[in-house]
């Protein structure tokens, strides 16, 4: 059995529509409740990238060279980095291994970052990959480390 | 037979409706499918909640995965403001910036995704940024629509605008029709030209765009919707790509509609058990919504009610 409540993404959506006029769209609007999302009220600050790195060579011995432990603090660090860029205040959730749930699209975006400070278009390709490893922080954590102890073998 | 729902507030009503209609059906399955959401960000949680416990079961893609898809939410950094045409220079930046980055941090994912299952003659967002593709470098249609919209609120010039697909036949359309409104209210188009499959992706083939008054309203044309694996995803995308289109343009929110050519509730993939529990029990929440937020089922409607 479910139960219901309406959860209306945008305080002011009944203004919006009321009053359809050029200046509908004011700062008292909840953005990011528009958007599914929880947002910090202001800009979201400059937060460093994994593509940052200057020299992809020496990354991907450093990167190599991490304990799954470390890995996945790395993984975590750069979660946390995006969540600052894009401003998000969403709460996090965990997955079934205990560690922090991801999307699929932020960690579609944690991968390629990662590809891109090792100089690789690439990690992997994602329909050999187990679902489950998108899904958590842990679960990236051991797919990266599995995906760069490969590209340097070939 | 076509099927018209009548207009509701929430997306999770519209997508209720569509399945009990479908799941309904003697074969499980509809042939244009029109479904109209008054208020496009607004959504009754347990619908939700149901649908995805059923996709989990199954292990079918989520809600909110279905939903970045047509519009990647986490990939955009939501800006507190809206645009207007006298806005200031920082805040102007701000919300450029949100939109660039966006842009570029798909881009920079495409080839990962790429590598997806279903994604190699591309995705929705990339046709959307990158038309027509598979890869970077092709034309923004999105970037393209924002300016002319915000061309057009600039001069006031606002009205109908129906459907001008200017990036249909695959060329970049003249820099004055980008800049000047006649471009305000084109479309996005998702079928790429000269495609010679007849089914697979993309089943959304075209976007329209239609201002009037002040407000951005959405059309969205299938040519065949999964009603349980990827149809309240897609609502979900197509709400959050009209709130990105109306806060980078500073228009009201309108109505979201959805055409779907051909409409399956899948029986085959789900099961005829499972998904006439789901219809009941969505459409029990969707009632119980309804209730909650109209005590007084007598009086004049008052939620999404809109003319």
């Amino acid at each position: 059995m479910v139960t219901s409540s309406v959860v209306r993404h945008g305080r002011g959506l009944t203004e919006v529509s009321d009053y359809p006029t050029v200046r509908v769209m004011t700062a008292d609007i909840d953005w990011g409740r528009l958007f599914g999302r929880s947002v910090a009220s202001a800009p979201p600050p400059a937060a460093p990238s994994a593509a940052a790195s200057s020299d992809p060579t020496a990354e991907l011995a450093r990167l190599r060279a991490l304990t799954p432990a470390a890995m996945e603090r790395h993984v975590a660090a750069l979660l946390d980095a995006l969540r600052q860029r894009a401003g998000s205040a969403d709460a996090l959730e965990l997955a079934e291994d205990g560690s922090v749930r991801v999307n699929s699209m932020v960690a579609v975006g944690l991968l390629s970052e990662i590809a891109s400070s090792v100089g690789l278009p690439r990690l992997t390709v994602l329909s050999r990959e187990p679902h489950g490893d998108l899904g958590s922080v842990k679960g990236l954590a051991r797919l990266v480390r599995r995906c760069l102890v490969q590209a340097v073998a070939s | 037979m076509s099927v018209v729902l009548p207009p509701v507030p929430t997306l999770s009503a519209a997508w209720s409706a569509a399945f009990a209609a479908a799941t309904a059906a003697p074969s499980g399955q509809l042939v244009h499918v029109l479904m109209t959401v008054t208020e496009p960000a607004a959504e009754i949680r347990p619908v939700r909640t149901a649908v995805d416990a059923v996709l989990a079961d199954t292990g079918a893609q989520s809600v909110e995965t279905v939903a970045s898809t047509i519009f990647p939410v986490d990939l955009y950094p939501v800006p507190p403001l809206a645009w207007d045409p006298e806005l200031q220079e920082r805040d102007r930046a701000v919300l450029d910036g949100a939109a660039t980055a966006l842009y570029d941090r798909y881009l920079q994912a495409l080839p990962l995704l790429r590598t997806a299952d279903g994604n190699a003659f591309g995705t929705y967002f990339q046709r959307m940024i990158s038309y027509p593709g598979p890869g970077p470098g092709g034309f923004n249609q999105l970037a393209s629509r924002i300016a002319a919209l915000r061309a057009m609120r600039r001069t006031a010039a606002q009205g109908n605008f129906f459907n001008l697909d200017l990036a249909a036949d695959g060329a970049q359309p003249p820099r004055d029709q980008l800049e000047g409104g006649d471009a305000a209210g084109a479309g996005l188009q998702l079928l790429r030209p000269g495609q010679k499959r007849q089914r697979g992706f993309p089943c959304l083939v075209h976007v329209d765009l239609t201002v009037q008054g002040g407000t951005l309203h959405l059309f969205a044309v299938y040519r065949r919707q999964n009603l349980l694996s990827k149809a309240y995803g897609n609502l979900v995308g197509l709400s959050r790509l009209q709130a990105f289109l109306c806060q980078q343009t500073g228009l009201g929110l309108g109505q979201l509609t959805v055409m779907a050519t051909f409409a399956d509730a899948e029986r085959a993939e789900f099961g005829i058990r499972r998904i006439r529990a789901l219809a009941a029990d969505t459409a029990a929440a969707v009632a119980a919504a309804a209730a909650a937020a109209d005590p007084n089922p007598d009086a004049a409607c008052t939620v999404g009610n809109r003319s």
